[in-house]
């Protein structure tokens, strides 16, 4: 009896300790990463290293907003690619998504395969000829350049989550508006778009960070310094690492990263519902 | 499942669909179109046009217009010596990335599904690198974490667990820099996948459990047949994740090494990346993105065969 309850204690204890050990692990990076922006240079650069700051400073963020004039050009970059994607991705797959998911028509079942073919064919497949064609059409180097593409590679995803949202609202709800005289429009953005928001955050969520951190296309498309979003852009600041210091690395880092830790944050449960409900579909 | 079949296959069954149906039909390809529009212009074009490329020459710079070549591109790209290389090396991230992914995103899913205090929190943390760019996550293990002097593994190793012999450069030094890829690349995924595997702990009735208790199953064999054969449709997905994510290295490599020490983290994807935009070879770019495809999909089927019900 008392053998089994110590057994029971200890398993418990394991347990405990296995789980802080791993959030430390998945975590650490940030922390320091975080430590590090806080920190003087001198502090930065002392032997032995020491992890937690001894005096909180400022500094680092202040010469990576007011001195790296490079860095606020790629922060804006990627707010203004990344809101109106985001705009676009989600009004276009609102108005799909009800299509696919409370009208019927015939071609109904090939956006699945659409959606699996995106999520498994690699980038490089699509980013050759639209590099090729935006060439032609002079849009490397512009933010429209990037919108478009990213627009079309989020969709598939964006409408096959809305798809079921709008599956999951009664047939009533809809008939109802319907008898009532309103017209598809209408019942759509009056009637069924409130009872959709659910999907439109998890939408929303995944094309937001997925957009936020794209790479291969951004390397490829936008070729000078003033068009760089910030996954390209930090990459360059990196590499000029010798010039500068840690300390800015670390404060850029912390910047680039903020948004997506808002927004995650602030909408984490309907990330991980999606992932979660999206997984049991298979 | 049965409620959208019918609703698929409203209207297709020989009988002539109502005026009230078609005009159902025609406001569902309003509401498509823009979205359509997109997807046609964007990926379907591009999708068929890189394919036809692949069986061309073309250097963008020189070429006025590709130049058909048919399978010789193909070959082309096969027997290429640094093609060679890149696949060697992909395959070994691949055996070293894979099966570690599996085995952890599953442990750790199993010690998520605990009743724990604070489970939350871990989960937080363990899905934080998911919304991570793999760009910054290597400027990040790059700049701060595997650095030699500064970086905080070697800080950890040398002065908190006194292991000093184990310090080095670990990007460039060419027995550490694929493993150290592997690492980062597990620390960027793992959390995606543990939390598909949750979701199938989430979803096995509890009645399972018990009736295995009353048969006298202890835990491991509790595990073993009841919860892992419950996970079948997980380990179909979290496969199909993994083995893309194996197949198609890139970022990590193009950030972090380069490619190098000595082409060491060289992979299939920045051998496709290197000919299309820094060689301008099109054709050549082309046909090894499609067999970065083919791998995927060859590795796909092959997961579906294994992930497949005995039944279904």
């Amino acid at each position: 009896m008392q053998k089994a309850t110590i057994f029971k204690w200890f398993n418990q204890f394991t347990l405990y300790l296995l789980a802080v050990f791993v959030s430390l692990v998945f975590i650490a990076p940030f922390i320091w990463v975080l430590f590090t922006s806080l920190k003087a240079d001198s502090e930065i650069y002392k032997v032995p290293i020491t992890i937690l700051p001894r005096q909180i400073v400022f500094s680092q963020y202040e010469h990576v907003l007011r001195e790296m004039s490079e860095f606020t050009i790629y922060f804006a970059n990627t707010v203004i690619v990344s809101v109106v994607s985001l705009a676009i991705v989600l009004l276009l797959s609102s108005l799909a998504g009800y299509a696919f998911g409370c009208l019927s028509f015939r071609g109904n079942r090939l956006l699945l395969t659409l959606v699996l073919l995106v999520l498994t064919i690699p980038y490089a497949v699509y980013l050759i000829p639209v590099f090729i064609l935006e060439n032609r059409l002079d849009l490397v180097d512009t933010r429209l350049g990037l919108i478009l593409p990213y627009v079309a590679l989020n969709l598939p995803l964006a409408i096959f989550i809305m798809r079921g949202t709008f599956r999951n609202i009664p047939k009533e709800m809809e008939d109802a508006a319907l008898i009532d005289g309103a017209g598809r429009l209408q019942t759509w953005s009056r009637v069924m778009m409130p009872i959709a928001m659910p999907g439109v955050a998890t939408t929303g969520i995944f094309t937001f960070v997925m957009v936020w951190s794209e790479f291969m296309f951004a390397r490829a498309l936008m070729l000078s310094k003033k068009a760089y979003t910030l996954p390209i852009g930090i990459t360059f600041l990196q590499s000029e690492a010798q010039s500068w210091n840690f300390g800015v690395l670390a404060a850029a880092i912390v910047l680039t990263l903020l948004p997506v830790l808002i927004v995650f944050l602030l909408l984490q449960r309907f990330l991980v519902k999606g992932i979660m409900e999206g997984a049991l579909k298979g | 499942m049965g409620i959208p079949l019918t609703r698929l296959n409203k209207g297709d069954e020989g009988r002539r669909r109502s005026r009230r149906q078609r005009r159902e039909e025609a406001s569902a390809y309003a509401f498509l179109l823009p979205a359509l529009i997109f997807v046609l212009a964007l990926m379907l074009y591009p999708m068929l046009h890189s394919f036809y490329l692949s069986f061309t020459t073309y250097d963008f710079v020189y070429d006025e217009a590709p130049t058909f070549a048919g399978l010789r591109t193909y070959l082309e790209v096969l027997q290429d010596d640094f093609f060679q290389t890149a696949f060697k090396n992909t395959a070994y991230f691949a055996l070293g990335f894979f099966p570690m992914l599996v085995i952890l995103s599953l442990s750790i899913a199993l010690l998520l599904n605990q009743p724990l205090q604070g489970s939350t929190l871990v989960r937080t943390s363990v899905f934080l690198p998911v919304i991570v760019s793999l760009a910054l996550t290597g400027v990040m293990f790059q700049g701060m974490i595997l650095s030699g002097r500064f970086g905080l593994l070697n800080h950890v190793l040398g002065n908190i667990l006194g292991l000093k012999v184990w310090t080095r450069e670990w990007l460039t030094d060419p027995h550490t820099a694929m493993p150290s890829l592997i690492a980062v690349s597990l620390w960027k995924y793992v959390g995606f996948e543990a939390l598909i595997f949750l979701a199938g702990l989430q979803a096995i009735p509890e009645a399972l459990y018990e009736a295995a208790k009353v048969d006298g199953a202890n835990g491991w064999q509790r595990l073993l047949h009841v919860t892992l054969p419950s996970l079948r449709e997980s380990f179909a997905l979290v496969g199909i994740w993994g083995i893309i994510q194996s197949i198609k290295v890139f970022e990590q490599a193009f950030v972090m090494t380069q490619g190098g020490p000595a082409n060491s983290t060289f992979t299939l994807y920045y051998y496709t990346w290197k000919n299309a935009f820094d060689f301008y070879e099109m054709g050549n770019a082309s046909a090894s993105a499609y067999i970065v495809c083919f791998l995927i999909l060859i590795f796909s089927l092959i997961n579906m065969a294994l992930t497949r019900g005995e039944r279904a």
